[in-house]
């Protein structure tokens, strides 16, 4: 190595690690394969790795789990004594690095020596994915019972996102007990893969969801001190607002009256979605279902001298 | 991590036994290296190596959870190397119950060797 090449920084490049944690021997061999190539990981995240090259050394990689954290300074020391390199941890997995001796057998590139300790990681893994799913199982119930309260696109997408987790969860658990039934990793990979895209497609749908309902959340303030005589001809527009999405909305609706008065929402087709008739009335969290469009608000059949009406959507 | 548990207490026709059951070959070698006098998990590896001309080895996940179940059932403890001059190096030390695990695999061991001659 010259003095130019020793002054250049070396590159680095993040990489989506798409390895599920129950294919684990696939990612380590994945991890060798590049380090073959001159790409080295330096850290490891929990979806992205980092990655050095350096096309003068090769590293052997292995991966250790532990759901509780291992005493820091015995755990690096034991695995220090036989040469290996902890780059961290992610999600309980921990990664060790040794440089690669082409002389030494493969066998001295493994950490875990007998069936036993083998066994022992796929039940600590198997574990944590179980908590995890009955985690996952007791929230997916806590949203469920949101989503009967109130059924609504607000509602719908997080109980989908907890039900794909809920699901992947339970399969990494089954999947990590049974190692024959993953011998292809690009079936593994399609899988997490998939997981991923629908998580990603399912929090953007959520963000955008909560932006249409927040443009509909204001409040509407209407005083009337006058009759009003009885009929839909005679009704008077209190003001017209914009619906962005087809959904279901909570309405906080308030009628302060000296006498009977008619409130009524209409959309542009002119037909009547929400009606009430009262002189005092407090409906709070009201739920409606509005379609995209522009509706509007009526006062009619009213028979006293002052009546407020105070509606917002949330 | 429970990979083994020596001695196991059961219960047949209403009387409390104790059964002794096999201990993995990692955590024989690692008793039997250990009853040699505390050293440190290089030297249990190294110590395996030369014993079993190389057929069985230890690798580091395999001793950090073999002395860490060890540890836990308190049949090896911790100690620190009392050499002056030197960096204090973490050891470990089998325990009256350690021996008393790896005395009864031996002669659990022995007799299956006994028994295997007979026939």
């Amino acid at each position: 190595m010259n003095v130019q090449d020793r002054n250049k920084k070396p590159k680095h490049k993040l990489k989506f690690n798409l390895f599920p944690n129950w294919c684990y021997e696939q990612e380590q061999i994945d991890l060798n394969h590049r380090s073959a190539k001159g790409w080295h990981l330096i850290e490891p995240g929990q979806h992205f790795h980092k990655y050095e090259q350096n096309s003068a050394i090769q590293y052997r990689y292995q991966m250790d789990f532990h759901n509780i954290e291992p005493e820091p300074e015995r755990y690096e020391e034991i695995y220090a004594e036989q040469g290996w390199e902890l780059l961290g941890s992610s999600q309980g997995w921990y990664y060790f690095r040794k440089p690669y001796d082409p002389l030494l057998p493969e066998e001295a590139y493994e950490i875990f020596t007998d069936t036993e300790s083998v066994t022992a990681l796929r039940k600590r893994w198997a574990r944590t994915a179980l908590l995890g799913t009955i985690g996952s199982f007791l929230i997916f119930f806590i949203g469920m019972y949101a989503f009967h309260l109130f059924p609504s696109w607000l509602t719908l997408i997080p109980l989908l996102l907890l039900g794909a987790e809920l699901i992947y969860c339970f399969y990494s658990a089954f999947m990590i007990r049974h190692p024959k039934k993953h011998r292809n990793p690009k079936v593994a990979c399609s899988v997490t893969l998939l997981y991923t895209i629908f998580l990603v497609v399912g929090i953007l749908v959520f963000i955008y969801v909560k932006i249409a309902h927040i443009r509909t959340d204001f409040g509407h303030l209407h005083t009337i001190d006058a009759p009003i005589p009885a009929g839909i001809k005679n009704a008077v527009e209190l003001d017209s607002f914009d619906i962005y999405l087809s959904d279901n909305y909570r309405m906080d609706f308030i009628i302060t009256a000296d006498a009977s008065v008619c409130f009524a929402i209409r959309n542009e087709q002119g037909d009547t979605v929400f009606t009430a008739t009262a002189d005092n009335c407090h409906y709070p969290k009201h739920c409606i279902t509005l379609k995209k469009g522009n509706y509007t608000a009526y006062f009619s059949d009213f028979t006293g001298s002052s009546a407020q009406v105070y509606y917002k959507f949330e | 991590m429970a990979i083994v548990s020596y001695p196991k207490t059961v219960i047949k026709e209403g009387i409390i036994i104790k059964k002794s059951e096999p201990i993995s070959e990692s955590y024989f070698y690692i008793l039997l290296c250990l009853s040699k006098g505390p050293t440190h998990g290089y030297g249990i590896m190294q110590m395996t190596k030369q014993l079993t001309g190389g057929e069985v080895t230890i690798g580091s996940g395999t001793m950090y959870g073999a002395t860490d179940n060890m540890l836990t059932k308190g049949w090896i403890e911790e100690t620190f190397s009392e050499e002056t001059g030197v960096e204090k190096k973490r050891l470990y030390r089998l325990t009256a119950k350690g021996f008393d695990v790896l005395d009864k695999e031996i002669r659990r061991l022995k007799r299956m060797i006994a028994n295997t001659e007979e026939l």
